[in-house]
């Protein structure tokens, strides 16, 4: 701790960096801390390390080092992508996926593990292998719509626990960009429509409804989503809390109108959801979406 | 928009009225005033969003006797161990500093409406220009004979939340092994329609596990009650056997108490039991009757803004009032009272109204992960609050949806609770 405030003590933007790292560390700590004992409760994670006071204080710096790279990660891999060749890339990434081995199976008969299979995860939207037990980090994230393109992958792997504060996957990251684009071009080979590395929008990559433009172009007036969200205060937290019932604050809002387009007509199944989407029409849908992304804490 | 109302509140809601009115006024005369009277889920709601999105440029007083309101929802998951009575518990603070509510806590004990003022049982007076009431229930005298509020400590109702349900507790707690636990379920209408039922389920839950031999009987005036097949059905699988009802075509109807004997006599037919929980039939709370607004036991209301039909200027909600298809619970309250506060806000300060909605969701847990729920949405019509559609639990469902469905309400409670008391 003392080697990390010397060195970034100096300025007092990285004072700042240094109180938003352990603020996002001190979350992280009580989100990832009950769910890394579950994980060795349940048998083939057991062999990870505890967390000890040494990680605990590396890992502030962890947080600074992610956030400073996170910017150039993308590009790095891109770099690493364009410049080895296809096969060499996929056989490397066989080699470090090795060290997922023990959680994460690929190819014919894979099945969820400790963790889940990740044959087409590629493109897919976030939390979406059913069956599979995922922390609530990764349904929200899933829910609001992340798809894992090889940009977020990428970071994903480099850093899971500071990338997707909350997730259950206890294990430290990918050390190199090498390591990272290789992995990426390995897993691609078991998604059968790979998606480049895309926008993130999720209504594209799963769409649960095909919408018109005409209805996703609505511009919702957030006054009139404000007056109708109080029925969905009601049940889902205004301040983004989720316990029981999902966060339903700071959606894309093509994803929010998708999303209550498919309770509307059934495509998702929930009795309450139906009812309250049921008799939302396309403009009362649009003001909500627009409502609830510009809602902050 | 509402991201800045805290600090904008917290720092300017004077300036704000002063902006409105000449300055000579002062601040807390030039704006509107609002009172409500009954700090649950109708009133705390009505409250909190009169002020919250008024950004100050309303006054509201909120006049309510506790200092930590206990909800009757959930209660009963205290009463089956599922819960500790401090996780029903709120206080006001956060409608206080948040969204600058003026809370007394005071008993209203008079309203004038050609003054417009509401007393307190402290003396001082309250002016205000619009007035909800939002009052919950009072127990209708006589309704079970032999009993009355003296008996409450031998015979508690536990039908408001708090001392009540730690007595009843407490009281199914050290029952003799193989006692006999009688509920005497109120008549139509009431608060919450499943509770009663609920609550047996939630005593059989805590029975089974302390002492199993103990029976319950049910002494019911009605034919039917809310989510009948799914208790019932739950009954059997978890409790076999405990749970006993009669009916009106039993004697259910025709009941009278003892508390002094610990006798509850069923159409002729004396039962000694070990605890007695009475629920007594209902009525508005007393305000709504003192300020004369009601017709009969309940309070007509106008489904459009929830204003009474006897006083533009006075709103009743909740449970006190009688507003059509919704049944009395606090979802529907917190429903209400958000419509309520939307035409509220609009009369005074002339904001955007928008066309009443409302929708309700009772969910009940009757065994560990064992839960299931009801549901409608309504709308305004000329004459009542209508029912536009509804779903109710399946029979049958399995174990997996009946978990996610308690696990819905555990964030339901949450959820409801942040939009009350903020």
């Amino acid at each position: 701790m003392l080697r990390f405030l010397g060195v970034f003590i100096p300025s007092i933007a990285a004072v700042a960096v240094v109180l938003l790292s352990a603020y996002m560390f001190a979350n992280r700590l009580l989100e990832t801390v009950p769910a890394t004992a579950a994980a060795h409760m349940s048998g083939p994670t057991a062999a990870q390390p505890e967390v000890s006071p040494k990680e605990v204080t590396e890992s502030v710096g962890d947080a600074y080092v992610a956030a400073n790279e996170a910017a150039e990660l993308p590009s790095g891999i891109e770099e690493v992508a364009r410049t080895t060749p296809v096969s060499e890339l996929v056989a490397a990434g066989e080699r470090a996926f090795r060290k997922c081995r023990a959680c994460h199976q690929v190819g014919e008969d894979a099945k969820s593990r400790a963790g889940p299979t990740l044959n087409g995860v590629v493109g897919r939207v976030a939390a979406s292998v059913s069956g599979f037990n995922y922390s609530k980090a990764m349904k929200a994230a899933g829910m609001r719509g992340l798809i894992w393109n090889e940009e977020e992958l990428a970071g994903y792997l480099a850093k899971p626990r500071v990338y997707l504060i909350g997730t259950k996957m206890s294990f430290a990251g990918l050390k190199s960009e090498d390591e990272i684009a290789a992995t990426i071009a390995y897993l691609k080979t078991f998604s059968e429509s790979p998606v480049g590395a895309g926008d993130g929008d999720a209504s594209g990559a799963a769409p649960e409804v095909p919408l018109e433009s005409s209805v996703l172009d609505i511009e919702g007036d957030p006054e009139y989503g404000e007056y109708l969200s109080s029925e969905c205060t009601t049940c889902h937290q205004a301040d983004g809390d989720d316990h029981g019932i999902p966060s339903i604050v700071r959606w894309a809002e093509d994803r929010f109108v998708t999303v209550m387009h498919a309770y509307k007509l059934g495509v998702r199944e929930h009795p309450v959801m139906n009812m309250v989407a049921g008799r939302l029409g396309n403009e009362e849908i649009a003001a909500l979406a627009a409502y609830f992304a510009a809602l902050e804490d | 928009m509402s991201l800045n109302r805290r600090s904008f509140l917290a720092s300017s809601a004077g300036a704000t009225a002063s902006l409105a009115a000449p300055a000579v006024w002062g601040a807390s005369h030039g704006r509107p005033r609002v009172v409500v009277i009954g700090g649950g889920a109708g009133g705390a709601t009505a409250a909190r969003y009169v002020a919250k999105d008024s950004d100050g440029a309303i006054d509201v007083a909120l006049v309510e006797p506790t200092r930590t309101y206990y909800t009757c929802f959930f209660s009963n998951l205290y009463l089956g161990g599922f819960k500790e009575v401090s996780d029903i518990g709120h206080s006001y603070g956060t409608l206080a500093s948040a969204h600058g509510v003026n809370v007394v806590h005071d008993w209203a004990v008079d309203v004038d409406r050609s003054a417009k003022t509401v007393t307190l049982a402290g003396g001082a007076t309250l002016d205000y220009d619009k007035l909800i009431l939002s009052p919950g229930i009072d127990f209708v005298d006589g309704s079970v004979p032999g009993w009355d509020v003296s008996a409450q400590n031998k015979m508690p109702h536990a039908y408001k939340a708090g001392s009540q349900t730690e007595l009843l507790r407490a009281q199914l707690m050290g029952m003799k092994e193989g006692g006999l636990f009688i509920m005497v379920a109120p008549p139509n209408p009431y608060r919450c329609p499943p509770g009663p039922y609920e609550r047996v389920s939630m005593v059989a839950h805590l029975l089974k596990n302390n002492n199993p031999t103990a029976k319950i009987l049910i002494a019911d005036p009605k034919e039917k009650f809310s989510k009948q097949a799914l208790f019932e059905e739950g009954w059997e699988k978890h409790y076999g056997g405990m749970i006993s009802r009669l009916g009106p075509d039993f004697g259910g109807g025709n009941i009278s108490v003892d508390p002094d004997a610990m006798t509850v006599d069923i159409d002729g037919q004396v039962e000694n039991a070990d605890v007695v929980n009475v629920i007594p039939a209902m009525k508005a709370g007393r305000i709504a009757d003192v300020a004369g607004v009601t017709d009969g036991n309940w309070a007509p209301v106008n489904a459009v803004d929830m204003s009474s039909k006897a006083d533009p200027d006075v709103h009743v909600l909740g449970d006190a009032s009688q507003q059509g298809d919704m049944p009395k619970s606090g979802f529907s309250a917190n429903s209400q009272a958000k419509v309520c506060a939307n035409a509220v806000r609009g009369a005074l300060t002339g904001s955007k109204v928008f066309p009443a909605r409302f929708s309700n969701t009772c969910w009940s847990l009757i065994a560990s992960n064992d839960g299931v729920k009801v549901g409608a949405t309504y709308e305004a019509t000329p004459e009542k609050i209508a029912k536009v559609d509804g779903f109710i639990s399946q029979t049958g469902e399995d174990a997996a949806l009946r978990k996610a469905t308690y696990e819905e309400s555990e964030g339901w409670y949450a959820g409801i609770a942040a939009d009350i008391f903020g």
